[in-house]
C-alpha cells in the first residue's frame, strides 16, 4: 500500500494539533479507504465512517459542551 | 483464523475509530482542557486497548443473539464501558474540577454522536447524574443500553438509523 494519502486526507492531518498528525496518519494508513469490506469485523458487521462522525461533531460541539457546563458545576458541588 | 491474524485484523478494524477519536480529542477536548496550568492528553495505547476490547464484546454479543449488526445504542452503550474502564485521557499540572470527568465528558460525547441524539434531549437533572454514575458509581451496561435506546429512539434531531438485525 503506497504511503501517500489522499489530499483531502492530508489537508484534514494538517489541521488538527501536530503531536497527534502521526498516529492519525498511521491509523488512515493501516487500512484501505477504498475496501468496504476493511470496514466490517468479522460476525459483527461492525461499521464506522470517521468522515461521518467528525462532520456530525462539527454541527453539535458548541452545543454539546454549553449544555454539560452546569451539569460538570453540579458534580464539583455536590463532590466538594 | 491464526491468533496474529485475528490481532492484526482487529487493529485494522480499530483503526478508523483511532482516527476519529484521536481527531475529537485534538479538536474538543484539548483546546478547552488544556492550558498552560494543565496540560490534557490522550493516551493513544489505552485508546487502542478500549477500542479492541469493544470490538470483541460486541462481536461476541452479536453472536450470541445472532444478530447481523449491532444497532447504534449498543455500539454507544459498549464503547462507552471501554472508555470509561480504559480512560485514555490523562491530564497533569493545576487541574481544575471538571478535569476529575474529562473521560466521562468524552465518553458521553462519542455516544451522543454515535447515538446522532442532541445532548439538549437529556433533562438538565439527567445530564448530571449521567457524568456522576460514570465517574463515581458502577457503570453498568444493561441500564445503560436501555436508555441509549430510549434517547436513540425519541431522538427530536432526526429518525433513527434502520437496523437491519
Amino acid at each position: 500500500m503506497s504511503d501517500r494519502l489522499p489530499k483531502e486526507v492530508e489537508e484534514a492531518i494538517a489541521a488538527i494539533p501536530e503531536h497527534y498528525r502521526d498516529a492519525v496518519r498511521h491509523a488512515y494508513l493501516n487500512q484501505d479507504m477504498r475496501d468496504v469490506d476493511a470496514w466490517i469485523i468479522p460476525n459483527t458487521s461492525e461499521e464506522f465512517a470517521p468522515s461521518d462522525f467528525l462532520n456530525e461533531a462539527k454541527k453539535t460541539e458548541t452545543a454539546f459542551y454549553e449544555a454539560l457546563t452546569s451539569a460538570v458545576e453540579s458534580i464539583s458541588s455536590k463532590r466538594a | 483464523m491464526s491468533e496474529q491474524d485475528f490481532n492484526d485484523h482487529l487493529d485494522r478494524v480499530a483503526s478508523p475509530f483511532m482516527a476519529a477519536f484521536l481527531v475529537l480529542f485534538a479538536e474538543e477536548i484539548e483546546p478547552r482542557y488544556s492550558d498552560d496550568r494543565v496540560s490534557v492528553w490522550m493516551s493513544s495505547s489505552k485508546l487502542l486497548s478500549a477500542l479492541r476490547s469493544y470490538l470483541i464484546d460486541i462481536g461476541r454479543m452479536v453472536d450470541f443473539h445472532h444478530l447481523k449488526v449491532a444497532d447504534d445504542p449498543k455500539k454507544a452503550t459498549y464503547l462507552v464501558k471501554w472508555l470509561l474502564k480504559e480512560k485514555p485521557i490523562m491530564y497533569q499540572g493545576n487541574p481544575r474540577k471538571e478535569h476529575a470527568v474529562l473521560n466521562e465528558i468524552f465518553a458521553l460525547r462519542v455516544a451522543t454522536l454515535i447515538l446522532r441524539v442532541g445532548v439538549q434531549n437529556i433533562p438538565e437533572e439527567t445530564r448530571a447524574l449521567i457524568i456522576y454514575t460514570m465517574r463515581y458509581r458502577h457503570y453498568e451496561p444493561d441500564g445503560f443500553l436501555v436508555f441509549f435506546d430510549h434517547l436513540w429512539r425519541t431522538a427530536e434531531n432526526g429518525k433513527p438509523k434502520a437496523v437491519r438485525s
